[in-house]
């Protein structure tokens, strides 16, 4: 027999008491002042009590009723075997996550890393183990799932094994969404756990450098359960010092700017900064001064070779995995736009005159505009290599079939109907079937006035750019005449604007794999005042990168960056210089190899694509070595097991649980109802009994 | 009732003195009244001027020489008429002022806190003081004051000026701090200080052990002072009547035993009256008056007895 409250128990001493207190003699309790105790001799005074216990029945039954109460209140109850099994069932479960960022490559780090994890395995033999890895992002070398799969993946050779396959990558440290993401996980394992106790048998051990640019601050934004631990295992290097370089620019003659870094517990302040082409022959080697804990930006000085340098390397920092930087000067983009238009320099009324200058040669781009009249000779470019097309006038069988051909490629045109004539060039553009290009209505229209557009789409990328209120006002621009276009269901189309909530203004069109934007309206000023409105040139640039072709990959990436790679082709091959090709599948826009800062360059299967070049350099962050303390991640309200505790081995939660079990048990049972009432019946035969004794005593007296 | 040989001083009694008994006022009474001054005054008014007798002669205007003055002595007594024929300043001299000189030696320890009717031994032995420097400064007679109870605690010198009733008066209205008695240093004081032949009246309730005092009283008597002994006793503490068993706590040694008094009486007044006894003994040998004073007893009854003793 057990008791839910056994405290109540020691209310047994009562019984003792009043007899206790019924022997013992009393001394007085009044004190009086006296002037002298000289003549005074020490007489204790004599109780009148009786000190024998006459009644022992009497006695006997108020003791055991008086006990029954109070074992009544320390609610008893009979144990059976459900209990003892849940004592036995809780298992823990130790989650080691290790941090593989660049910065773990210095020293020993990373073996001591390893080390610390295996003597985490062999602590936790009998606790279910999962071992994840975090830079970046998470990734799970034996997920939580896997721990309860089979036996095989439950012992500890088989954890170190897998354990000796991690090494350090490069990518930067990401420790905030590392921990949310593995709390969000066993939460998620919380929500299918019938017992519901599986986070307060859980302990993450994180085993990392905790370095100051290990980015904590998405755990600001998460609520961290009350029941997970953290066990920090920090590990630190003996060389402290660290500083890093970072590319701020680099402009088109190769003159970069970059930003030293050096680490708040750094012991050098000293530095310098040169260009590398070959390892051990720096170039322009330039001094840099930087205070510990602070940063410097160093203007690298123009080099008059005609082969750019690709690194500057950074000398003075005790750690080398962050004192080389990459460098990948931009590439200019060729650009050819053809305009199948009435050529007329200097002729404001003619369209020519405004398109030809929507399209300047910038710093990044070369742009090639070549205007086609009626009677000038044909282009014997490949359609492949037009970015963008332009029609402003009615063209001819041959014009209209090249770019039939031109779209069905991929290319983008542009169609201003901006008279009467170039209707009949529209109809065998948007459709070869006659029957189709028959319903296809486009007549002049009498404005009263002047039109407005409305029902812009602002979600189109033509229009994405004025989506903001300070750039999607479109009332000051008016328009003095347009064609009324009426199209059938049957040509796929959408309206990216219209006149007056009528008739379209602009209209899209897919035709093979290009895109064909109409423009029901013409530009020049006595037809509209959209070529010489402020949204003219945004359009038109915004039209050209409809182009796939044309999506512009930057040259310089940070390790674990996303690239954007073009979804139009199937493969490209990115080919680190000197080393093995990393395959991309279409549609893949991310790299999921570990990859090492250096020069890339991609190659497409495309032949019109040309070969581009990018750098990849570590991240900055990684540079800040410097050790946090682990009340930076309680102050987050992650719940941080203290230093030096060893692993748990208490189980409160099976603890609680088998609480409520007991009191399931006992409120089942109710034995103390039965004591209650065997209790009440102890008092009534007191009763019975004192009732006899004093009738005995009396008769006794009388007589 | 009390086995106490109590002294009878009926048989001398005066006819003068058996009509004072009839004004005699209650104790209770005379306690009720908070100014010790006239407390006093209540008790001496018109009774006993011319009963006592001085061991001197001679009245306090009569003069005797010349001094030259010297800084520091009070220009009030220097004689300007002299100064004005011979040009130089002298001090009269006259013989002394008064023809009693009477030090008082209150006992103000914790046992004297002791009290059974509404009022202290204290009470009554400071009225008992009060009232012989009062009937003193009526009588042009010199009074001082000392109170003691471990030590000395307040000296008042004995002199007659018009102040010192006063004064005395305010030295007995300061609350008692001491805790046990101790007669030896309040006797030593005297012994020292007092140089002139004078009365020495000791007011104390004598529980304490008698040896120290036996010896010092030897001392007084043998500088030619007179002596009187006033033990004030409180009526519960001759005869220990009270009813129920307690704790007895000792008020000036805080020693504490439980007690059943009815049980403890017989012994406790054998011993008692074992030590007054002694008391007696003592003051005989010493030629002390001695007089026994419970705190019941109208206070006119023993003054009259001392001054009637003293006279007779």
């Amino acid at each position: 027999m057990s008791f839910l409250t056994p405290l109540y128990l020691f209310g047994i001493i009562v019984v003792g008491l009043p007899i206790l207190l019924h022997l013992v003699r009393h001394q007085p309790k009044n004190i009086i002042l006296f002037s002298s105790l000289r003549f005074l001799e020490h007489k204790p005074p004599q109780t009148n009590r009786k000190n024998k216990i006459e009644n022992w029945l009497l006695l006997l039954l108020r003791a055991a009723a008086v006990m029954l109460i109070i074992a009544a209140f320390a609610r008893p109850f009979f144990k059976n075997t459900d209990l003892e099994l849940t004592a036995a069932s809780t298992t823990q479960q130790t989650i080691i996550l290790i941090d593989t960022s660049s910065s773990m490559q210095r020293g020993t780090l990373w073996k001591e890393a390893i080390q610390k994890a295996v003597e985490l395995i062999q602590q936790a033999k009998q606790n279910q183990i999962a071992i994840y890895t975090f830079d970046s992002r998470l990734k799970a070398v034996k997920a939580l799932k896997e721990t309860n799969s089979s036996i095989q993946h439950q012992s500890p050779i088989h954890d170190q094994e897998l354990l000796t396959k991690l090494a350090p990558g490069w990518n930067p440290t990401n420790l905030g969404q590392a921990l949310t993401e593995i709390a969000s996980l066993l939460q998620q394992q919380v929500a299918s756990d019938p017992n519901g106790n599986l986070l307060q048998n859980s302990t993450i051990e994180l085993i990392t450098d905790f370095q100051a640019g290990s980015q904590i601050n998405s755990l600001t934004e998460f609520s961290w359960p009350e029941e997970l631990q953290v066990h920090l295992h920090q590990l630190k290097t003996k060389d402290s010092s660290n500083a890093g370089l970072e590319l701020l620019s680099l402009d088109e003659q190769s003159q970069a700017t970059v930003r030293v870094v050096n680490a708040a517990d750094s012991e050098q302040e000293h530095f310098s900064v040169a260009y590398q082409r070959t390892p051990g022959d720096p170039l322009q080697a330039k001094p840099v001064y930087v205070p510990r804990g602070q940063s410097r930006v160093v203007h690298m000085p123009a080099l008059d070779i005609p082969q750019p340098l690709t690194q500057i390397i950074l000398s003075g920092g005790e750690h080398e995995f962050d004192n080389k930087i990459y460098l990948q000067p931009r590439e200019k983009t060729n650009l050819t736009i053809v305009h199948y238009g009435i050529p007329a320099a200097g002729a404001t009324e003619n369209p020519d005159y405004f398109v030809k200058r929507a399209f300047p040669k910038t710093k990044t781009r070369d742009v090639e505009f070549l205007t086609v009249g009626p009677d000038s000779p044909q282009i014997l470019m490949a359609v492949t290599r037009i970015h963008l097309l332009i029609i402003s006038r009615e063209l001819s069988s041959d014009e209209i079939e090249l770019v039939q051909n031109y779209l069905q490629q991929g290319g983008v045109v542009l169609f201003s109907l901006n008279d009467e004539i170039s209707r009949q060039t529209l109809k065998p553009i948007l459709t070869k079937q006659k029957e189709v290009s028959q319903k296809v209505i486009v007549d002049s229209i009498d404005i009263n006035g002047y039109a407005l557009l409305t029902n812009i789409q602002y979600d189109h990328p033509v229009f994405q750019m004025f989506q903001t209120p300070e750039y999607s006002d479109f009332t000051k621009l008016k328009f003095w005449n347009y064609q009324r276009l009426a199209l059938p269901a049957e040509i796929p189309h959408q309206v990216l604007a219209r006149f007056d909530h009528e008739n379209p203004a602009i209209v899209n069109f897919p035709v093979g794999k290009g895109k064909l934007i109409v423009m029901t309206f013409g530009w020049t000023p006595a037809e509209s005042q959209f070529a010489l409105s402020t949204k003219f040139v945004p359009i038109l640039d915004a039209i050209l990168t409809l182009n796939s072709n044309l999506i512009d990959v930057p040259s310089q990436f940070t390790v674990g960056e996303r690239i954007p790679f073009p979804e139009a082709f199937k493969a490209i091959n990115i080919r680190p210089i000197n080393q093995d090709q990393i395959q991309l599948t279409a549609g893949q826009q991310t790299i999921n190899e570990t990859i090492q800062p250096g020069i890339y360059q991609t190659t497409s299967e495309n032949e019109n694509r040309p070969i581009q070049k990018f750098a990849v350099n570590l991240a900055i962050e990684e540079s800040n070595t410097t050790p946090l303390t682990i009340e930076t991640l309680e102050s987050l309200g992650v719940r941080m097991q203290q230093p030096g505790k060893s692993m748990p081995t208490s189980q409160p939660a099976s603890e609680i649980r088998r609480q409520a079990l007991i009191r399931e048990l006992e409120q089942k049972q109710k034995i103390w109802r039965w004591l209650i009432i065997v209790a009440l019946a102890m008092l009534g035969l007191e009763t019975v009994q004192s009732k006899w004794i004093s009738g005995t005593t009396s008769a006794i007296r009388k007589a | 009732m009390s086995s106490l040989p109590l002294k009878h001083h009926t048989s001398r009694k005066t006819n003068q003195n058996q009509k004072l008994v009839s004004q005699r006022i209650d104790p209770a009474c005379l306690m009720r009244i908070k100014s010790l001054e006239l407390r006093a005054k209540s008790v001496v008014e018109g009774t006993w001027n011319g009963l006592h007798r001085s061991p001197y002669h001679g009245f306090s205007v009569e003069f005797t020489e010349y001094r030259e003055y010297s800084p520091g002595d009070d220009p009030r007594h220097i004689d300007w008429k002299l100064a004005a024929r011979s040009n130089q300043h002298f001090i009269k001299r006259f013989e002394e002022e008064t023809n009693l000189c009477c030090h008082m030696l209150l006992d103000l320890s914790s046992s004297m806190q002791f009290h059974s009717l509404g009022y202290s031994k204290a009470d009554y032995a400071k009225t008992l003081a009060a009232t012989f420097a009062y009937f003193l400064s009526t009588q042009r007679d010199a009074s001082g004051l000392i109170i003691f109870d471990e030590q000395v605690e307040s000296v008042v010198p004995a002199r007659f000026t018009r102040g010192q009733l006063r004064r005395i008066l305010i030295e007995l209205e300061r609350p008692p701090q001491g805790s046990h008695t101790n007669f030896v240093s309040p006797l030593k004081h005297a012994i020292e200080t007092i140089k002139k032949r004078g009365l020495v009246v000791l007011i104390s309730d004598l529980l304490s052990p008698l040896e120290e005092l036996n010896t010092h009283l030897g001392y007084l008597r043998a500088k030619g002072h007179e002596v009187a002994l006033f033990q004030i006793l409180d009526p519960s503490e001759i005869h220990l009547n009270f009813n129920e068993s307690a704790i007895f706590e000792d008020m000036e040694s805080g020693e504490r035993i439980a007690l059943n008094p009815k049980s403890a009486q017989a012994n406790y007044q054998q011993q008692l009256n074992r030590h007054l006894k002694e008391i007696q003994n003592m003051c005989r040998k010493q030629g002390v008056h001695y007089h026994r004073l419970t705190t019941d007893t109208p206070l006119e009854a023993g003054l009259s007895d001392f001054l009637t003793d003293r006279a007779a």
